[in-house]
């Protein structure tokens, strides 16, 4: 298994009282699977694809990412998952604003240390010939189109060989067709590497390229189909 | 690691880049701050080697040896105060010296003791009438007559003063017999007299009319007793100017030509000269400065100082001279002087040349020159009011330091006239008092008036001062007569070395184990049971020598103020773009950096730019002072002249603050980093997930 959620609750407070953002999430999801995370503005994506990706812990429940168990995990514990474990893509690319592209995409290479200058080379160049920005790799970020920047941002989030891709809304800055070539991408990279991609959208004609669909409503999973 | 640096650097180079206005502001601050320690320690620091020179070459000497009886701290150039500091006695400096020079770093012992002595100017009709006796005596008819119209004419100018002073005064009937004797004086039966009975008019115009004008202020005079050839010797910056130095085993005076030229000088031809330091050399307009014009506003006041000394021939000579020079209708002498003597801006310059060229060598323009004699009053310890009669043997000044008041402020005596201004008696003069003694049963005489008939003209006497406290309750014992064949008595050259001594200067082989000398000599005299205090110069010199501290505290204090508004300032720069950058840290954070990168994300980004801004200030400042190093600094007043050991200061940069100081800048743009740091590394990953590009 490559994500386990046992009775997940998020509660977050709001002022005195509190906003239960999810109510007990039972979820697993295996090795190279293409999952979203489908449901109405408000229905608690982030929030869940948040308990994943390590950067905040469940009120109660527990979470486990490729089999450790992440909610007593230090900070420095969680980093060094999501450095190792996970890979990140935006629904705001997050672009490093002051890096070329090919230093956007070495940037974790760079924190993960371990690899040459030419073995990180080659690996940059292979990931950005993928995403189809062979040719981009020394422009900066505001050089590039909003779909442009995604890719760079997918080719970020792969570099490192993640186990996991974690993506919040990747399409919602993007107009239907970029959207689209995205998710289609991403499925590609997903078939082609047997990475675990698990990405959120309310957008129905992005959610029809998953292979499996969990939905949520107001915090609580009312659907989840495989095709 | 180093390719986290990396990253590091790379991130901060272009993060400067992307967020130019932090850049600036920070970077301008560091820059300006590091300038401003770097220059105002450089400046200060050649400040102080400049002052030390001063101090060290003049009079101070490395080290200064005082008794530790003194109820004062020693201080050369003056404490503040003035009046005379109880520095305690050395009194056996033959001892003293020998147990000093046993130290091998000492290369010199310098005998001195200061004292400030008062010097009678007399007045101005005084001079007049001093000459008129001479020209009587001389029987001469015509200068005689000459001399009386002088006379007159500066009668008639007291007159006229009187009667003015008439108006407003609380005394009138004192004055109007003042008018009544002057009126007498300008009568002919009065002038009749002077044929049969000379003296009687003499004597009256002397005695009657001369206290009319006033004194003169008397000249007050700093007097430091030394050996004037180990003086010249030692002092490097000791150089005679006009005459020589004491010769040895004789008495007499050095006077310092800066007193000589601003003190002694005719006051109109001071007048003058001040105007052109003023008018030509700093080239300021007499009518916009308020000192300037002061002088200028007094030169005509004193054109009696000047017309008193022409009589005869050379008055109506300069008379008409000056009347065609200023194209006037007068005729008389005075009326035209004080025209002549009204200056401004647009005749000053034509003024000053004519003064000396056609008038300055027709009066008296010094009181006294080198050669002759002066009576140089002092108070002995017992609170005698002693005459001493000393030749000038000499003016001298102290390189590069000609223009200060400070270092010129001294004159220089033999140490045994020193001695006996001072009160103590040379051993042969102790003697020959012993065998006076015998002979004539003295007793306690209160007035001078019996020193023609015990000994001669040639004699000064100690005369009991009446109106000085000091004398209350000393014993009787110390009204006995003591005398002195002064200013022809030879000595033998070992006595400036031995007996009484105020205090020394110690001259070092290597000044830079001042301090150590310095405590071994103390614990030396300790050890050898004599009870004497060693001092370096910057607290011999008194609160001149603090001076370069206290400014150096000012200095860092301002500094430090100004550096914390700044690093204030970078703090909030830097805590704003930190707002700015909350999405882009929680990326970094959400794509595996740890809290400590962010941190030194901070630290690299404040380092770069502060070291940039911090060296090239430093730079700019090594720069501007190399610069002002060969064009040198202008001293603004003669006072900091002397702190400039002459009239331009060439600073040097030190290399060491040169480094240290922008380090140490950077550093604390770096402590000021600390916090801003710390929240940005407390973003959470999440921060990412903002939806804003
Ligand atoms: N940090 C927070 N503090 C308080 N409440 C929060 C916080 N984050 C989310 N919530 C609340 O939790 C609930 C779930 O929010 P979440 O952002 O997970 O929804 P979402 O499905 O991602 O919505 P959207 O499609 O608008 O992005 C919402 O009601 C939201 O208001
Ligand atoms: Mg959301």
């Amino acid at each position: 298994m490559s994500v386990v959620l046992k009775g997940v609750f998020k509660d977050y407070p709001l002022g005195a009282s509190i906003v239960r953002a999810l109510h007990g999430i039972d979820l697993e999801i295996e090795k190279g699977e293409f999952t979203t995370i489908a449901g109405p503005s408000g229905c608690g994506k982030s929030t869940l694809l948040n308990l994943i990706g390590c950067m905040d812990v469940a009120t109660t429940g527990t979470v486990s990412i490729e089999g450790k168990i992440t909610n007593s995990l230090t900070d420095k514990e969680q980093t060094n998952l999501r450095l190792n474990t996970l890979g990140f893509i935006f629904q705001s690319f997050n672009l490093v604003p002051v890096l070329s592209v090919y230093q956007n995409v070495e940037l974790p290479l760079l924190l993960k240390g371990g690899m040459t200058a030419g073995e990180r080379s080659k690996r940059i160049s292979e990931l950005l010939d993928q995403v189809g920005l062979a040719n981009k790799a020394n422009n900066r970020s505001h050089e590039l189109s909003g779909g442009q920047r995604q890719r760079v941002a997918i080719a970020r989030a792969l570099v490192t060989e993640p186990k996991i891709v974690l993506a919040d809304e990747p399409t919602a800055n993007l107009d239907s067709e970029t959207g689209q070539n995205i998710i289609e991408l991403m499925r590609t990279l997903n078939s082609k590497q047997k990475t675990t991609f698990i990405f959120s959208s309310h957008d129905p004609k992005v959610i029809e390229h998953a292979r499996r669909i969990v939905r949520l409503q107001d915090g609580r999973v009312i659907e989840d189909v495989r095709k | 690691m180093f390719e986290e640096l990396k990253v590091l650097l790379l991130v901060a180079i272009r993060n400067l880049a992307l967020h130019k206005v932090k850049t600036l502001v920070v970077g301008g601050i560091l820059l300006v701050g590091s300038f401003l320690v770097v220059f105002g320690l450089s400046l200060l620091g050649s400040v102080e080697s400049t002052m030390s020179q001063s101090i060290i070459g003049s009079v101070a000497g490395h080290l200064q040896v005082y008794s530790s009886d003194a109820r004062d701290d020693l201080a050369l150039f003056g404490s503040g105060f003035f009046g005379r500091d109880d520095l305690g006695e050395i009194n056996k400096f033959e001892d003293v010296k020998a147990e000093i020079l046993k130290n091998e770093n000492v290369s010199d012992v310098v005998p001195l003791g200061f004292e400030n002595a008062l010097l009678g100017r007399g007045n101005l009709l005084d001079d007049l009438f001093e000459r008129f006796r001479a020209t009587v005596k001389a029987r001469s008819e015509k200068d005689i007559a000459s001399m009386i119209e002088t006379i007159k004419v500066n009668l008639r100018t007291v007159r006229s003063d009187l009667e003015n002073e008439l108006k407003i005064s609380s005394i009138p009937d004192d004055i109007k017999k003042q008018i009544v004797d002057v009126e007498q004086a300008l009568s002919d039966d009065f002038w009749l007299k002077l044929k049969q009975d000379p003296e009687s008019v003499l004597i009256f115009l002397e005695s009657k009319i001369a206290p009319l004008s006033g004194e003169k202020e008397p000249l007050y005079l700093r007097y430091m007793g030394t050996n004037p050839a180990q003086f010249a010797e030692v002092f490097k910056k000791f150089k005679i100017v006009d005459g020589e130095n004491i010769p040895a085993g004789e008495r007499g005076i050095l006077l310092s030509q800066r007193i000589y030229e601003t003190q002694v000088k005719n006051i109109v031809a001071r007048g003058f000269d001040n105007l052109r330091k003023g008018v030509i050399e700093q080239r300021k307009k007499i009518a916009e400065d308020i000192s300037l014009k002061t002088i200028a506003s007094d030169l005509p006041k004193q054109y009696l100082e000047v017309v008193v000394y022409l009589s005869g021939e050379k008055r109506s000579e300069i008379a008409a001279q000056l009347k065609g020079f200023l194209k006037a209708d007068e005729n008389e002498l005075e009326p035209l002087m004080k025209k002549f003597l009204t200056v401004d801006d647009s005749n000053f310059e034509e003024r000053f040349s004519y003064f000396y060229k056609t008038i300055a060598p027709s009066i008296r323009l010094y009181p006294f020159k080198v050669g002759d004699t002066i009576n140089l009053r002092s108070y002995t310890r017992s609170g005698f009011l002693k005459t001493v009669p000393l030749k000038i043997h000499g003016l001298y000044q102290f390189s590069g330091l000609e223009s200060s008041d400070l270092a010129g402020a001294f004159n220089f005596v033999d140490m045994v006239s020193y001695r006996e201004l001072y009160g103590r008696m040379s051993s042969e003069g102790q003697k020959e008092l012993e065998e006076l003694r015998k002979e004539v049963s003295v007793k306690p005489i209160e007035s001078g008036s019996l020193e023609d008939s015990l000994f001669g003209g040639d004699v000064t006497l100690e005369t009991r001062s009446d109106d000085n406290a000091k004398t209350a309750g000393l014993p009787r014992e110390n009204a006995v007569l003591e005398f002195k064949r002064a200013a022809t008595e030879k000595y033998d050259t070992a006595e400036l070395n031995s007996g009484l001594v105020i205090n020394a200067a110690i001259l070092l082989k290597n000044p830079r184990r001042l301090n150590s000398t310095r405590i071994e000599l103390e614990k030396q005299l300790a050890d050898a049971n004599m009870k004497l205090k060693v001092v370096d110069w910057k607290q011999a010199s008194g609160t001149l020598g603090q001076l370069v501290s206290v400014i150096r505290a000012v200095l860092l204090i301002a500094v430090g103020i100004i550096l914390i508004v700044a690093m204030a300032i970078i703090n909030n720069a830097i805590m704003m773009t930190t707002l700015e950058r909350t999405r882009e840290i929680g990326t970094l954070r959400a794509i595996g950096a740890q809290r400590s990168f962010v941190l030194k994300m901070f630290f690299v980004e404040t380092l770069t730019i502060g070291l940039l801004a911090t060296f090239l200030g430093a730079v700019l400042a090594v720069i501007f002072v190399s610069i002002l190093g060969t064009r040198g600094i202008a001293s603004p007043s003669d006072f900091v002249s002397f702190l400039f050991g002459g009239p331009r200061l060439y600073p040097t940069f030190s290399t060491t603050i040169a480094v240290v100081a922008p380090i140490v800048v950077a550093a604390l743009a770096l402590v000021f980093t600390l916090y801003p740091a710390f929240m940005a590394s407390r973003i959470s990953p999440a921060a990412a997930m903002q939806d804003r590009e």
